[in-house]
């Protein structure tokens, strides 16, 4: 996955969109889009709300790009805003009572399953979409910290901040995160294949 | 005792463990299986394919945002337009925090409104002069309006053009001069109702803006 990291645009085009050229946003937008709706669909689990997040995150880098002056740090100045565009929403008391998110300690029960991972492009396939759908079924809170802890590499310090809670807050949440998902995948393909007998090839 | 999930975490990441929970998980086949697999499920998430936004969402973000003002212009317009906005803006908080029985201060955006009489669709039996008034009452608060934000949400966007452009359909509709009085009636009331509507929405616009 790309992600923020290669989100480093031209110093020409942020120079551009600085001046408000809206042809210059397009191709920062070309370079975030992905990246903040990746992050934003994977926090929230419902590609609506992470439309409205990228709007959102769209209009806030539209509107505050002149006062942004580090452009090494653009990819990371978008993470951070559209984090806390998802995070708004996940906190936000409409869309928790709306049923769209699991309340927040607990996870819905997904059949345990074999995810192994293969070389095969299908297995991969199949595995990525289940440990997406894995991903989805944790709390709203916990996928939070998963994802911003594991994938988009915040410090537990870090998350505590965004989320207003305490370090250990994010840490045992992250535990209990991993150990709901690894009950719902299953055991590893590797340590299985470790253990079972391999067929004669001969 | 096996290591806990919390100290497996930290020893994949390389943060300080306690001595005792290192030391066993050194020595542990099923402490290092169970590290292992964390580390395994930490490049299963990074390795999770980007999903890509709708492809025209970009066109739908910021509408107005084309056309921005271009800095080597000379900037008085953008300073006046900033100070009158101050001056509104400073005009609608001070009128928030009148007491109920005083009006608006005079002059302003929100006093023009204010003297603008209700909207005629939910008045009963008005008459067509009574609307015709209403109208233009309408029309000149709406264009003592500050002028739309650079960058408004497409829905706002999208909700002011559609208003405007049944506005234009219901004039369309009353330039006819075969049109029957009481269809007249219906139309002009609908006019009233339209443009107060887009009132509303161009307040929440600047609000949203703030």
């Amino acid at each position: 996955m790309a992600g923020f990291a290669d989100c480093m645009p031209d110093p020409a085009i942020l120079a551009r969109a600085r001046r408000g050229d809206m042809k210059a946003h397009e191709v920062l937008y070309a370079s975030y889009g992905a990246p903040v709706y990746t992050l934003a669909v994977r926090i929230l689990a419902d590609p609506v709300l992470a439309e409205e997040v990228l709007q959102d995150t769209c209009i806030e880098v539209i509107r505050h790009v002149a006062e942004f002056r580090n452009d090494a740090a653009f990819g990371g100045w978008v993470k951070r805003i559209a984090t806390n565009k998802a995070l708004a929403y996940l906190r936000s008391a409409w869309h928790r009572k709306s049923g769209r998110l699991a309340p927040d300690d607990e996870a819905l029960e997904l059949p345990a399953g074999g995810s192994f991972h293969r070389d095969d492009p299908a297995t991969r396939i199949a595995d990525q979409e289940s440990l997406a759908r894995a991903l989805g079924a944790l709390s709203p809170t916990a996928r939070a910290v998963v994802w911003l802890y594991d994938v988009e590499g915040y410090s537990h310090q870090e998350i505590a901040a965004l989320m207003g809670k305490t370090t250990s807050f994010s840490k045992s949440r992250l535990s209990r995160a991993h150990e709901q998902l690894r009950a719902q995948l299953g055991p590893d393909y590797e340590e299985v294949s470790a253990c079972m007998p391999r067929p004669n090839s001969c | 005792m096996h290591a806990t999930t919390e100290q497996l975490l930290s020893l994949r990441d390389g943060q300080p463990v306690d001595a005792g929970p290192a030391a066993h998980v050194a020595g542990c086949e099923q402490c290092q299986r169970e590290l292992r697999g964390l580390a395994r499920l930490q490049a299963r998430l990074r390795d999770l394919p980007e999903l890509q936004p709708p492809r025209d969402l970009w066109r739908t973000v910021a509408v107005n945002a084309v056309g921005k003002p271009d800095r080597t212009r000379p900037r008085w317009p953008l300073v006046v337009a900033v100070a009158a906005s101050l001056v509104l803006g400073v005009a609608l908080v001070v009128t928030t925090l009148q007491r109920p029985d005083e009006g608006p201060m005079r002059g302003t955006t929100t006093d023009l409104i204010a003297a603008t009489p209700a909207p005629a669709s939910s008045v009963n039996g008005v008459t067509r002069a009574e609307l015709l008034e209403t109208s233009r009452h309408l029309e000149a608060a709406l264009r003592a309006m500050p002028a739309a934000p650079q960058v408004t949400r497409a829905s706002t966007a999208l909700t002011i053009a559609e208003l405007q452009d049944r506005i234009l359909e219901v004039d369309f509709m009353l330039s006819d001069p075969r049109l029957e009085p009481g269809r007249e009636q219906a139309l002009w009331q609908q006019r009233v109702t339209l443009m107060d509507t887009l009132m509303r929405v161009r307040y929440s616009q600047l609000a949203e803006a703030r």
